[in-house]
């Protein structure tokens, strides 16, 4: 190919052809990607003003208020508590709404398309929609569980959902859960379609009933799939900020305040570039600790598929 | 439709069940009941799905003081349109709207065409430092944009990006880049490469060969990308907030975000669910268009969220 491209007179070389090419892209990946890792690294060593980017060094310091402040540790956990139930809960609903669509029901076309929807909604709009459903005075999702809940007698005033301390960090768990159940749901589906059929009609001969059908045939040739899934949305889900940020902005008091809140908090109303890059480095340090922790275990688990 | 359909689902399985419940037994009555289980399970998700959103829709046609009323009813008294005139006469959201636009569809332009020459350059070129941004690419790709938020702004405010739109434009097209260089150059390897050769031979030049012969072989691909750029910015929220804040300059997200956060005893909700409406719209049309791209965009590593 090199060869071809060399004979022809007048045409210019891959090289050159390859450089202009990616040029632009390899800038804007620089600049706005490549430089700001660096930046961040840099400014955790220093106090930053984020309105006069004034930079005074500190050394270590932002590392120790992480651990002596009131603010990251509790943060963190939040983090933890927030990550842990959405990826868990939405697993588990992916599968079964996998199964579901893959069932040969009448209709299913249709579901599938419908039940995708939320994934596509922006979160700002998902925000606004379940801050309306949830409105202490005009909600009809808070009316009507209120309502049960009082005729029950479990509670004996209306809970405001998105406005208490204990219900507010699970409130924005499970709306994540319904906006973004539906991604993982495509890949299991994508992989449920693939399966070969074979398998079942062994898993029949052998006297298999539905439940270990898919405890024997199903769940192991979905396992890979999961796993990954889990990863990706390990990552996604704990410096998630939009949707969290719209549906509660860190509060009531700081119930809603997981790591990425955090940052912005600290970064723009705390005015604070330093800490926060030092709470985002702190961030993604973790995260790359889970994930290589996560790929040895993956690693394990498929060779023993193999 | 849909609602119908649904009832038509519904009806027709409750009478099967019916039916096979008394006249069946054994492993076919379990048979019977198993679909009657998946059929129920069906129509809840298409339910959760769908109802909150239908629901969003519909207080967007109501008059403003059934919105309030207490029970809450689901259907409008009388469907109305003054929340879409009060939007349009009295609020920013058609300036937020343009404001989208001039984002989303530059940014979607901007991806797609510099995706494809690096995507194809990296698939099918040496040159030095190739493999370099490969890594790279695969690296930024994993880098949430929360972690990058902080030092972007004050880029953005050395290069007085501030209150640009194009400035945003830049920032999200960074951003989907890896994305697009991801899913376009394995299009571009899974290609044979006599295809390119024949062309070459034929006379054509190394960027004829491209846009006349490769480019269209990996048209999934960039519709794939495309999709999932608009997608990204239309609707993204974080940069935007700490970009364009202004009334004037800001996008959709920004907009109404700063509408639903100033929210209280005198909100006109059913104006904003108007402008819920409005926002959805375009995306939700795209993704009717172009649902098997964005399947196929999620199973071949559209990773973010």
């Amino acid at each position: 190919m090199k060869a071809i491209g060399q004979l022809r007179s007048g045409e210019m070389s891959e090289r050159t052809l390859g450089i202009l090419l990616v040029l632009p892209t390899a800038v804007l990946l620089i600049v706005l990607i490549g430089i700001p890792v660096i930046i961040t690294i840099h400014a955790s060593f220093y106090n930053v003003n984020t309105a006069t980017r004034e930079y005074r060094f500190v050394g270590l310091r932002n590392y120790r208020w992480l651990l002596t402040g009131d603010l990251f540790l509790p943060s963190l956990w939040r983090t933890a508590l927030w990550t842990g139930s959405n990826v868990v809960v939405q697993v588990l609903l992916a599968v079964v709404i996998a199964l579901v669509l893959n069932a040969k029901l009448r209709g299913r076309w249709l579901a599938r398309g419908i039940a995708l929807f939320p994934y596509v909604v922006p979160a700002v709009v998902v925000a606004l929609t379940w801050r309306f459903a949830l409105n202490d005075a005009i909600g009809i999702i808070s009316y009507i569980i209120n309502q049960v809940l009082m005729k029950v007698g479990l509670v004996s005033r209306p809970i405001i959902w998105l406005g208490n301390t204990d219900t507010a960090l699970w409130v924005t768990v499970a709306v994540n859960i319904w906006k973004y159940t539906p991604w993982m749901m495509v890949l299991f589906l994508a992989r449920l379609q693939v399966i070969p059929l074979e398998l079942y009609d062994a898993a029949q001969v052998d006297g298999a009933n539905t439940w270990q059908m898919f405890w024997y045939v199903t769940l192991p040739w979905l396992w890979p799939v999961i796993l990954i899934a889990t990863l990706i949305r390990t990552v996604w889900v704990s410096t998630e900020f939009d949707l969290i940020y719209l549906l509660a902005y860190g509060g009531p008091l700081q119930a809603t305040t997981t790591l990425p809140v955090l940052i912005r908090k600290i970064a723009i109303d705390h005015g604070d570039s330093g800490k926060a890059s030092a709470v985002a480095l702190t961030l993604a340090g973790l995260l790359m600790v889970v994930a290589l922790l996560y790929l040895r275990v993956y690693r394990r688990a498929s060779a023993k598929l193999e | 439709m849909r609602v119908f359909e649904m009832e038509r689902i519904r009806r027709l399985d409750v009478s099967r069940f019916r039916i096979t419940r008394f006249w069946l037994s054994g492993p076919r009555l379990r048979k019977w009941f198993g679909r009657a289980v998946l059929y129920v399970l069906l129509v809840l998700v298409v339910l959760q799905a769908g109802l909150p959103l239908l629901w969003v829709a519909l207080t967007s046609i109501k008059p403003e003081p059934e919105v309030w009323r207490r029970p809450p009813r689901i259907l409008p008294s009388r469907a109305t349109l003054e929340g879409y005139k009060y939007i349009f006469k009295s609020t920013s959201i058609p300036r937020y709207a343009l404001n989208s636009t001039l984002v989303a569809v530059p940014t979607t332009l901007l991806v797609t065409a510099l995706g494809a020459c690096g995507a194809y350059a990296l698939a099918r070129l040496s040159f030095p430092g190739s493999s370099w941004l490969g890594f790279l690419g695969i690296v930024t790709y994993m880098i949430p944009p929360i972690l990058l938020a902080i030092p972007v702004i004050q880029i953005a405010a050395m290069l007085h990006l501030h209150g640009k739109l194009y400035g945003l434009m830049l920032v999200y097209t960074a951003q989907m880049m890896p994305f697009a260089l991801w899913i376009l150059r394995s299009y571009f390897a899974g290609l044979p490469p006599e295809l390119e050769d024949a062309a070459r031979v034929d006379g054509a030049t190394r960027f004829q060969a491209l846009y006349l012969v490769m480019l269209p072989q990996a048209v999934p691909g960039i519709i794939c990308c495309a999709l999932f750029t608009f997608h990204m910015a239309w609707g993204e929220y974080l940069f935007a907030s700490l970009l364009v804040s202004t009334s004037k300059s800001a996008t959709m997200s920004a907009g109404i975000a700063q509408l639903v956060g100033q929210a209280g005893q005198n909100t006109l909700w059913s104006v904003l669910m108007g402008g819920a409406v409005l926002m959805v719209l375009p995306v939700a049309g795209l993704f009717v268009l172009l649902q098997r791209y964005l399947v196929a965009g999620i199973g071949s590593g559209a990773l973010k969220g």
